[in-house]
């Protein structure tokens, strides 16, 4: 009887123990910074299958359609490494980008690995407030934004247009590259409505020559 | 009597099985939940059913916040890209849809797994001042599969 028992306990722990993965990831978070200008950036995670047996990948899913995999091989030997390498488009994203890949393996009672790539998308400039508002039937007064440069070199506001006839508005120049005022004042604030200046600059980076400041008139607003 | 004993051993045995069940249930970090929960929608969220009931499908500005290749794959009719990569491109060729009236906008991404939809809809209400801006629930999928059903 005893002796079954134990058994049926060596048994039940060489099953629990298979749960445990074989891919050892170097690292399964990845934090990086890219540049401005960057439309594609590579994130690599590196790995060693430590087990005893070959592992096939099945596969991988992506959080975001931003974010496409590509894996060395399909199927990993005994004591191989290889190094699963996600294609993070960036576009034109700034801050932090977060996404994460989900990566299915043919290990028995295997948990999928979830591989979290974080990349830091510098802002070269920036608009501030983001948005300006006004409440309904308050004081059409004036209200100011300001386009600022947060890079070494500097970028020339070459244009700015509204869309709404309601707003007038006034483009200043505080530092010729750094740092323009822009004042924004209502002919009326009789009804509600939502407008957007667009601003055009001569950033040599396409993807970051286009602005927009945003502006309304609501319940509530400018308080 | 031997079956007897054998009895006893099978009940020991799957005690045990059960003990470990109840074990790798407790302290396993991937252990699945017992049952399938429907999450309650949040404040701003709709299902396909309810856009249209409240609106119809034809009377809500559809945002599709998955990538290019995606939306031109397949999209809700009438529905316009918006996502985080293109967000200021996309936005100046879309602002002027989105200015006007107050037609709720509905953002959706690829699947109930994806977090573009709430990304891109929670900056339409921060960053535009855009009022009724919803997510749909399941996005592209549960639209898809209410066309399939009610076909």
């Amino acid at each position: 009887m005893i002796g079954r028992v134990i058994l049926a306990m060596v048994m039940w722990g060489s099953v629990a123990g298979e749960v445990e993965g074989k891919l050892l990831f170097e690292t399964t978070e990845a934090e990086h910074k890219a540049e401005a200008e960057d439309d594609v950036f590579k994130v690599r995670f590196p790995f060693v299958n430590e087990g005893t047996e070959p592992v096939k990948i099945t596969k991988i899913e992506s959080s975001c359609g931003c974010l496409k995999a590509e894996v060395s091989s399909e199927v990993i030997g005994a004591g191989e490494e290889g190094v699963i390498t996600g294609l993070f488009n960036l576009g034109a994203a700034t801050g932090e980008n977060e996404k994460f890949l989900t990566v299915k393996t043919d290990e028995v009672g295997g948990e999928p690995y979830r591989l979290v790539t974080r990349v830091l998308v510098p802002e070269i400039a920036s608009i501030e407030p983001k948005i300006l508002s006004w409440g309904i039937g308050s004081e059409p007064e004036a209200k100011v934004f300001e386009f600022i440069v947060k890079r070494e070199e500097p970028i020339r506001v070459t244009e700015v247009s509204s869309s709404r006839e309601e707003f007038g508005f006034e483009v200043e120049t505080v530092e010729e590259g750094r740092r323009y005022r822009i004042t924004l004042k209502p002919v009326s604030t009789e009804k509600a409505l939502l407008g957007v200046l667009r601003i055009e600059t001569d950033c040599e980076i396409e993807k970051h020559r286009r602005h927009m400041a945003f502006f309304s008139v609501k319940q509530g607003g400018g308080e | 009597m031997k079956w007897k004993r054998g009895f006893r051993e099978a009940l020991v045995l799957l005690g045990l099985a059960a003990l470990g069940a109840v074990a790798v249930k407790a302290f396993h970090p991937y252990a699945p939940a017992l049952y399938l929960q429907n999450e309650p929608l949040r404040e701003d969220e709709v299902t396909v059913e309810m856009v249209a009931e409240r609106w119809g499908e034809e009377g809500v500005i559809w945002i599709d916040a998955r990538q290019v290749v995606e939306f031109e794959a397949g999209h809700i009719p009438g529905a316009m890209l918006l996502n985080k990569q293109g967000w200021t491109d996309q936005l100046w060729e879309i602002w002027s849809v989105l200015e006007a009236g107050d037609i709720p906008v509905v953002v959706y991404c690829d699947s109930a797994a994806c977090k573009a939809s709430r990304e891109i809809a929670e900056r339409l209400r921060q960053n535009t001042g855009r009022g009724e801006v919803y997510t749909l629930r399941g996005g592209w999928e549960a639209y898809r599969a209410s066309r399939s059903s009610n076909e």
